[in-house]
C-alpha cells in the first residue's frame, strides 16, 4: 500500500513519460474528434471494474451489493440468491438484459452503450473487487 | 450553340425569353428541359469549360466558422461543382418534407409525392439506373438486412452517379446542338435590374474580368447559382432596396445549412461479422449503392431529434485498446487546461495496455479479420435563422461585395446524432450483432462537438421556400416573392435539409420548375 503522496508523485512521473513518447505527440497532431478505435466491455475484469466504477460513480445510491442484487432480481433477489444456481442467475440476467436492449433502457458509460441491466453486474465487480 | 462573352461587343443588350443564371447542374438541368420549347433561352455561366483561378477567386468570401473556405467548395465552369462531386445521391425522406412540432422552422410548401416524379426523372441526368432507395428495391440485398425494429430505426439508401456524371461535359454537346439555347461562358451575373416597384425583373447586368459588360433582358430569369452565391446576387442587387431583392422580411441569406459528418463512434462485433455484409458500399448488378442506418420517423417523433444516417466508415481489423483510449482522455482534458477524472486509473489502464497503446500511436493495423467498424453520421441541421450569408465590405474583382457566412452548429444537431447512435447501439445489441460506443464528444457540449467537424459542401438554405412571404423567399414554384418573373433553382430554396446529398434534390427542383417555366410560357402568363 503506498501513500496518497506517493501515488501522487508516481502519477505526474509517469504522465511525464506518457507525454514524451512518440505516440502521445501522434495523438495530439490526430484530427480532435477523430477516436482511436473503441474498446469493448469485455471478460476482462478490470474493463467491467472501470465501468462498474463509473456506474457507481453517476449511482451512488446503488453502492451495495444487496442494493444491486435487488434492483437486478427485484423480488426474486431472495429466492434466486439463495439458489445459488448459477445458470438460473445468468439466465435471468441474459433475459433482462436483451429486455433492457428492446425497451431502451440503457447507460452510457465512458462512451459504451450498455444496458442497466450489464451495468449493474459490472458495478457488483467493482463492489466485489473493492472489498 | 456555346459562346464566349469576350466575343460578345462590351455594353450589347441582349435579349432573350428565359435567363438563367448559373451553368451547375440546375441551370443545365433546367436548359436541358426547355431545349426544342418555343422560346428562347440563355444559360448565363461565369467560368467557362475549365477552371480559371481568377475565376474562381470570385466565390472568396469569410466563414466565421473557418473550417473550409468558400472558394474551396464550390466551381466556376460549365458543370458547376458537379465537375467534382461524389456522385452521391438519395431523396430527401418525406418525414423530412413534413411539418415536425419538434423541428423549429421545419415543413415544405410541398411534399415527397410531389417530388416524387421530378426525382425519377433526375435519375436520368445522373446517370443512375432505375429509382431504387428502399433495401427491398434491391432483393439480394434485403435478405441480407438486419430485422430492424421499425419503431427505432430504418434503412437509408444511396445510389451512385459512377463516375459522376459531370454536368458540363455529359450535356455540352446536347446544348451546343440546341437551336433555342446559347450558353454564354466567362460571364458573370453582377446586378438583377427590376421595375420601380421591384415587382418585376428588367433585365440583368454581366461582367467579365476584363471590363466588358452587357445587359440581358428577358421574360423571366432563373436564379441557379448555387447555395451561398444565389443569396449574395440577391443581396447585392440593391440599387431598388436596400436590402436587397425578395428581402421585404430580411430572409434572404438566412436559415443556411450545412451536413455534418462527425465521427460517431465505433462498434465491435459481438455476432457474426456476416450479418453486416449488406452495410456499407455495394456493387450489385453494376450498379454500386451504399446502405446505412438511421432513425425511424417514429423514432424521430418520439425521441424529438432531426434526421440522420450513421454508416459504417472504415473496419477495424486488430484488437481495441482501452490503454490508448486512456491516453485520448488524458489528452483531451490537457487540451482543456484540465486533468481527468480518475488521472491515476487512467495511466494504470495505459501501461497496461502498452503494446496496443503503441501500435494505436503508430497507426499500425493488423492484417486480421474484421473486429469492428468506425461509424461515421450524415445528419440533418435545425434551419436557423441566425445562420444566414450576408456581404461583407470586401469586394471582388468585379466591384461585388463578397460572401460573409456567419454560422454554428446546434444542440440538437449534436443530440440526434447521439440519439441516432444510442438506438443503433440498442437495436445492433438486441440482434447480437455488436456493441457501439458513442464518440463522447456528442455527449458533451455543443462547442467541443463542433470543432473539426467534417463538411462535404452542402449548401443549403438562404432563400427558403414558404407560401408565406414572411416565412420564406421563395413561394411552392420556387419563384421569388412579390417578383414576378424571378425563379430560383438551387439547393438555397431547401427549408429544410435531411440528411441527404443535395444534388437528386437539386435537379429534382429544377426539373419541376422548369415544367412550371414551360407551362407558364404555354399558357401566357
Amino acid at each position: 500500500m503506498i501513500s496518497r503522496e506517493r501515488r501522487g508523485i508516481l502519477a505526474g512521473v509517469l504522465l511525464t513519460l506518457v507525454n514524451a513518447l512518440p505516440f502521445s505527440r501522434a495523438l495530439s497532431a490526430a484530427p480532435r474528434n477523430r477516436r482511436g478505435p473503441p474498446n469493448i466491455p469485455s471478460d476482462d475484469l478490470l474493463t467491467r471494474i472501470w465501468l462498474g466504477e463509473h456506474y457507481l460513480e453517476i449511482h451512488p445510491e446503488e453502492r451495495s451489493a444487496s442494493r444491486i442484487s435487488y434492483e437486478l432480481f427485484g423480488d426474486e433477489c431472495t429466492s434466486l440468491c439463495n439458489l445459488n444456481n448459477r445458470p438460473v442467475l445468468q439466465q435471468h440476467v441474459l433475459k433482462q438484459h436483451n429486455q433492457d436492449f428492446r425497451q431502451g433502457d440503457v447507460v452510457i458509460i465512458d462512451g459504451w452503450v450498455l444496458t442497466r441491466t450489464e451495468a449493474r453486474v459490472f458495478a457488483l465487480s467493482a463492489i466485489e473487487s473493492a472489498s | 450553340m456555346l459562346a464566349e462573352f469576350r466575343d460578345i461587343e462590351s455594353q450589347s443588350i441582349l435579349s432573350t425569353d428565359i435567363c438563367i443564371v448559373g451553368g451547375g447542374a440546375a441551370g443545365i438541368s433546367i436548359a436541358r428541359e426547355l431545349i426544342d420549347a418555343d422560346c428562347s433561352v440563355m444559360l448565363l455561366e461565369s467560368g467557362g469549360m475549365s477552371l480559371n483561378s481568377e475565376v474562381q477567386k470570385l466565390y472568396q468570401g469569410t466563414n466565421t466558422r473557418d473550417d473550409f473556405a468558400l472558394h474551396a467548395t464550390r466551381f466556376r465552369l460549365l458543370g458547376g461543382t458537379t465537375s467534382v462531386w461524389g456522385g452521391w445521391c438519395a431523396p430527401l425522406d418525406p418525414i423530412d418534407f413534413e411539418t415536425r412540432d419538434w423541428v423549429p422552422n421545419s415543413g415544405w410548401p410541398i411534399s415527397y409525392d410531389d417530388l416524387l416524379p421530378f426525382y425519377v426523372r433526375a435519375q436520368e441526368l445522373c446517370e443512375l439506373g432505375v429509382y431504387r432507395y428502399e433495401v427491398t428495391d434491391w432483393p439480394s440485398l434485403a435478405e441480407k438486412t438486419l430485422a430492424l425494429d421499425p419503431a427505432k430505426l430504418e434503412h437509408k439508401m444511396w445510389q451512385f452517379s459512377r463516375p459522376p456524371t459531370s454536368f458540363g461535359p455529359a450535356y455540352e454537346e446536347q446544348m451546343r446542338r440546341a437551336a433555342n439555347l446559347k450558353v454564354l461562358l466567362n460571364a458573370t451575373v453582377t446586378q438583377i435590374i427590376t421595375d420601380p416597384a421591384a415587382s418585376r425583373v428588367t433585365a440583368i447586368t454581366v461582367q467579365d474580368l476584363h471590363g466588358r459588360r452587357a445587359t440581358v433582358h428577358a421574360s423571366r430569369f432563373v436564379i441557379a447559382c448555387g447555395g451561398i452565391e444565389t443569396s449574395r446576387l440577391l443581396l447585392a442587387s440593391n440599387k431598388i432596396h436596400s436590402s436587397g431583392l425578395g428581402n421585404r422580411y430580411d430572409l434572404v441569406g438566412r436559415y443556411f445549412m450545412e451536413h455534418p459528418h462527425p465521427d460517431a463512434g465505433g462498434m465491435l462485433l459481438t455476432g457474426d461479422p456476416e450479418s453486416l455484409s449488406a452495410y456499407g458500399f455495394r456493387e450489385i448488378a453494376g450498379e454500386r449503392i451504399a446502405t446505412a442506418f438511421g432513425p425511424s420517423p417514429a423514432a424521430q417523433e418520439r425521441h424529438r431529434i432531426l434526421n440522420s444516417s450513421i454508416a459504417l466508415n472504415g473496419p477495424l481489423s486488430h484488437a481495441p485498446s482501452e490503454g490508448w483510449d486512456s491516453l485520448i482522455k488524458i489528452s483531451r482534458a490537457r487540451e482543456a487546461g484540465k486533468w481527468p477524472e480518475n488521472l491515476g486509473s487512467h495511466i494504470a489502464r495505459v501501461l497496461r495496455d502498452l503494446g496496443d497503446v503503441l501500435r494505436e500511436g503508430y497507426h499500425h493495423n493488423d492484417e486480421g479479420p474484421v473486429k469492428g467498424y468506425q461509424l461515421i453520421a450524415r445528419s440533418e441541421v435545425v434551419p436557423n435563422p441566425e445562420n444566414r450569408i450576408t456581404l461583407s465590405h470586401d469586394r471582388d474583382a468585379l466591384d461585388c461585395n463578397r460572401a460573409q457566412l456567419d454560422w454554428n452548429v446546434g444542440t440538437l444537431d449534436r443530440t440526434t446524432v447521439a440519439s441516432t447512435m444510442i438506438l443503433l447501439a440498442e437495436e445492433l445489441g438486441r440482434l447480437n450483432v455488436a456493441r457501439v460506443r458513442v464518440n463522447e464528444l456528442l455527449l458533451e457540449d455543443d462547442t467541443r462537438w463542433s470543432e473539426g467537424l467534417s463538411w462535404f459542401g452542402h449548401h443549403m438554405g438562404g432563400t427558403r421556400m414558404h407560401v408565406d412571404p414572411r416565412r420564406g423567399v421563395v413561394d411552392a414554384d420556387c419563384r421569388v416573392h412579390g417578383i414576378s418573373n424571378l425563379f430560383v433553382a438551387s439547393s438555397s430554396v431547401f427549408p429544410t435539409c435531411g440528411f441527404a446529398n443535395p444534388t437528386l434534390t437539386i435537379i429534382a427542383l429544377a426539373l419541376r420548375l422548369a415544367d412550371h417555366v414551360k407551362s407558364s410560357m404555354a399558357a401566357g402568363a
